[in-house]
C-alpha cells in the first residue's frame, strides 16, 4: 500500500496512492487506516482522490477504521470520485462519512467545525 | 568485507587404513566438507547415534564390520536410513558392488580415488536427497492443493444445490435467477423465503469479500433472513438483521435488498445493492435505491421499504454489482439489463432457466476484468394471465 501522510493544522491527511483498494489491498489498507486512529489522531482526512476502484472488502476495511475510531466525526473522506463516489452512494455510506472533493476543503469543514 | 561462508554439509568417511583417512579428509576438508573420519564399522555406527551426516563413505573392506554390514545397520536404523551411501572399493573388488547396492549403498567408487570425482559423486548425492526432498514437498502441496481444489468444487456444488429451484412458479407469480460466482464458490446468494404479509419474498445477498468465508456469512444471513421475514415486516427484519450481524464480529456485511411479493405490487427494501428495478413493456419504470447502509457495518441503521405497483408482464430485477461491474458504474443497471436481454418484452420469466441466465452474465464481458466479482441475478413477475393493475410506481 502506497501511501503519504502529512500534517495541516492539527488534520491528519493520509493519501492513498494506489488505484484500487480490493481484496489484495484491503489488508494493508485497514493496518494504514488502524495506525492512524491508534496514534490517536484527533481528526483525519482519507485522501482517495488516485484510488479508480473500491470494492467492497476495502470498504469493509474504512468502515473497520471508523468503528476503531470513538467519533466517527473524526475520519473524513476527500476526492473519491467515480465507482469509488458510486460506490458510497449506493452502500448510503455517503450519510456516514463526510464526503469533500479535495483535502483542502475537507481540512477546512474541520476548522470551521472547531471554530479555528 | 564479505560475509563467511555458510559451514558446508557433514560427510562421515570409514576406513581401516591409515593413509586413507588421511586422503579422506584432506579431500573433503578442501572441498570445505565438515569430515568426520573414523576408522571402524563400529566406530562410524557410535557416531551415527550423535551426527546426521549428508553423506556416509564406506570402505567395503574392513576387518571386524565389512562395509555391506556397515551399509545395512545405517539402513535398518530410522534417523539414518535415507542418507546416502558411497562404498569405496578396490579395483580388483569390483564383485563386491552387487553385494554393496543390495546392502543399500547408492553410488560406489573405485580405489585409488580421483579427488575430483570424488568430491562430485559426494555432491551428487547430497543433491539428489536435496531434489528428492523438494519433489517430495512439492508432493506435498500438490496433495493439499488438490484436496483444496476438491472441497471448493464440493462447496461449490452444494453452493448452487441450495439455491431454490427455479424458475419457480406460485400463486400466479414466476420467479427466475442465477448466480454466478467469480471464483469457486460465492459470497452472493438469492434465496426465496416466506414473509409476513406477503406472498413470498425474493431475497438477493451480497456478502464483502469473496470465496468461501463470504459464502459461509452469506448461508448464514439467508437462514437469519429466513427467520426475520417471516415473523417481521421488512424494514424491522432488515434492521435486526443488522443488529445480528454487527454484534456477531466476523467483519463482514452484506449487502441485501429483499423484496416481498404481493397481489398488490411489491415492497422493497435495498441495503447496498444497485438499484431494484421495475421494467414495465422494456422501459424502465423504477429504480429502489439503497435505503439503509449494507447490515453489518453500523449498528445504528434503520431502514424504510418503498413500494412499487408491479402488474402482468412487468418484471422486478434485483441484480449484485457484479453485473453492473463489467459497464464501470455500480449504480447504473440500464447497460446490464440490456446486456442481459432482459428488457425484451417477449421474454418470459416461467421460461428462464438458471443455466440460461448464468449464461447471459458470462457473455456481460466479466472475463475481462481481473478478479470478477459474484454475479447474482432475480428476475419475478406476475404471470401473465394474471389480473392486476398497471399503476406507476408508487414513489
Amino acid at each position: 500500500m502506497n501511501t503519504a501522510q502529512q500534517s495541516a493544522s492539527e488534520v491528519r491527511i493520509l493519501k492513498i496512492h494506489n488505484k484500487r483498494i480490493d481484496a489484495a489491498a484491503a489488508g494493508e489498507f485497514r493496518q494504514k487506516l488502524g495506525e492512524v486512529v491508534e496514534k490517536g489522531n484527533t481528526r483525519f482526512v482519507l485522501d482517495l482522490s488516485d484510488v479508480e476502484l473500491m470494492d467492497s472488502t476495502g470498504l469493509g476495511a474504512l468502515v473497520a477504521a471508523l468503528k476503531a475510531s470513538s467519533d466517527a466525526g473524526r475520519v473524513v473522506i476527500a476526492g473519491a470520485q467515480g465507482a469509488v463516489a458510486t460506490l458510497f452512494k449506493i452502500t448510503r455510506m455517503d450519510q456516514v462519512f463526510r464526503l469533500y472533493p479535495t483535502t483542502v476543503e475537507a481540512a477546512a469543514a474541520f476548522k470551521r467545525a472547531s471554530g479555528k | 568485507m564479505d560475509a563467511p561462508s555458510p559451514p558446508r554439509a557433514t560427510v562421515l568417511a570409514v576406513d581401516d587404513a591409515r593413509d586413507n583417512r588421511l586422503l579422506l579428509r584432506m579431500m573433503l576438508e578442501r572441498a570445505g566438507y565438515r569430515a568426520l573420519v573414523v576408522d571402524s564399522g563400529g566406530e562410524a555406527l557410535r557416531v551415527l547415534e550423535d551426527e546426521q551426516p549428508a553423506v556416509i563413505v564406506l570402505d567395503y573392506m574392513m576387518p571386524e564390520m565389512d562395509g555391506a554390514e556397515v551399509a545395512r545397520r545405517v539402513r535398518a536404523t530410522p534417523k539414518t536410513c535415507e542418507v546416502p551411501i558411497i562404498m569405496l572399493t578396490a579395483s580388483h573388488e569390483e564383485h563386491h558392488i552387487e553385494e554393496a547396492f543390495a546392502a543399500g549403498a547408492n553410488d560406489y567408487l573405485t580405489k585409488p580415488v580421483d579427488r575430483r570425482i570424488f568430491i562430485a559423486r559426494i555432491e551428487a548425492a547430497i543433491k539428489a536427497v536435496e531434489d528428492s526432498r523438494k519433489a517430495k514437498a512439492a508432493d506435498e502441496v500438490a496433495e493439499e492443493w488438490n484436496a483444496i481444489r476438491t472441497d471448493l468444487g464440493e462447496a461449490a456444488r452444494v453452493q448452487q444445490a441450495r439455491l431454490p429451484p427455479l424458475p419457480a412458479r406460485f400463486d400466479g407469480w414466476a420467479i427466475a435467477g442465477a448466480l454466478v460466482p467469480g471464483r469457486h464458490v460465492g459470497g452472493d446468494l438469492l434465496d426465496l423465503m416466506p414473509g409476513l404479509g406477503v406472498d413470498r419474498v425474493v431475497a438477493l445477498i451480497d456478502v464483502s469479500g469473496h470465496g468461501l468465508a463470504a459464502a459461509l456469512v452469506a448461508a448464514a444471513v439467508s437462514s437469519q433472513l429466513r427467520t426475520l421475514v417471516a415473523a417481521h415486516p421488512l424494514p424491522e427484519a432488515m434492521r435486526l438483521l443488522n443488529l445480528d450481524l454487527c454484534r456477531e464480529g466476523s467483519g463482514k456485511y452484506a449487502c441485501v435488498a429483499v423484496a416481498g411479493l404481493r397481489r398488490d405490487g411489491v415492497e422493497i427494501v435495498n441495503a447496498g445493492l444497485p438499484p431494484v428495478a421495475v421494467l414495465r413493456d422494456g422501459e424502465c419504470v423504477a429504480e429502489v435505491e439503497g435505503a439503509g447502509v449494507p447490515p453489518g457495518m453500523i449498528e445504528t441503521s434503520e431502514y424504510q421499504s418503498q413500494r412499487c405497483a408491479l402488474g402482468p408482464g412487468d418484471r422486478l430485477v434485483l441484480m449484485s454489482d457484479g453485473l453492473t461491474e463489467p459497464f464501470g458504474a455500480p449504480d447504473r443497471i440500464l447497460p446490464a439489463l440490456d446486456g442481459l436481454g432482459l428488457r425484451d418484452p417477449a421474454l418470459r420469466i416461467d421460461e428462464l432457466q438458471p443455466s440460461d441466465l448464468a449464461e447471459r452474465i458470462r457473455r456481460l464481458g466479466r472475463a475481462r476484468i481481473q478478479d470478477p466479482d459474484d454475479a447474482t441475478l432475480i428476475v419475478a413477475g406476475r404471470s401473465t394471465s394474471d389480473a392486476g393493475t398497471r399503476q406507476g410506481a408508487e414513489r
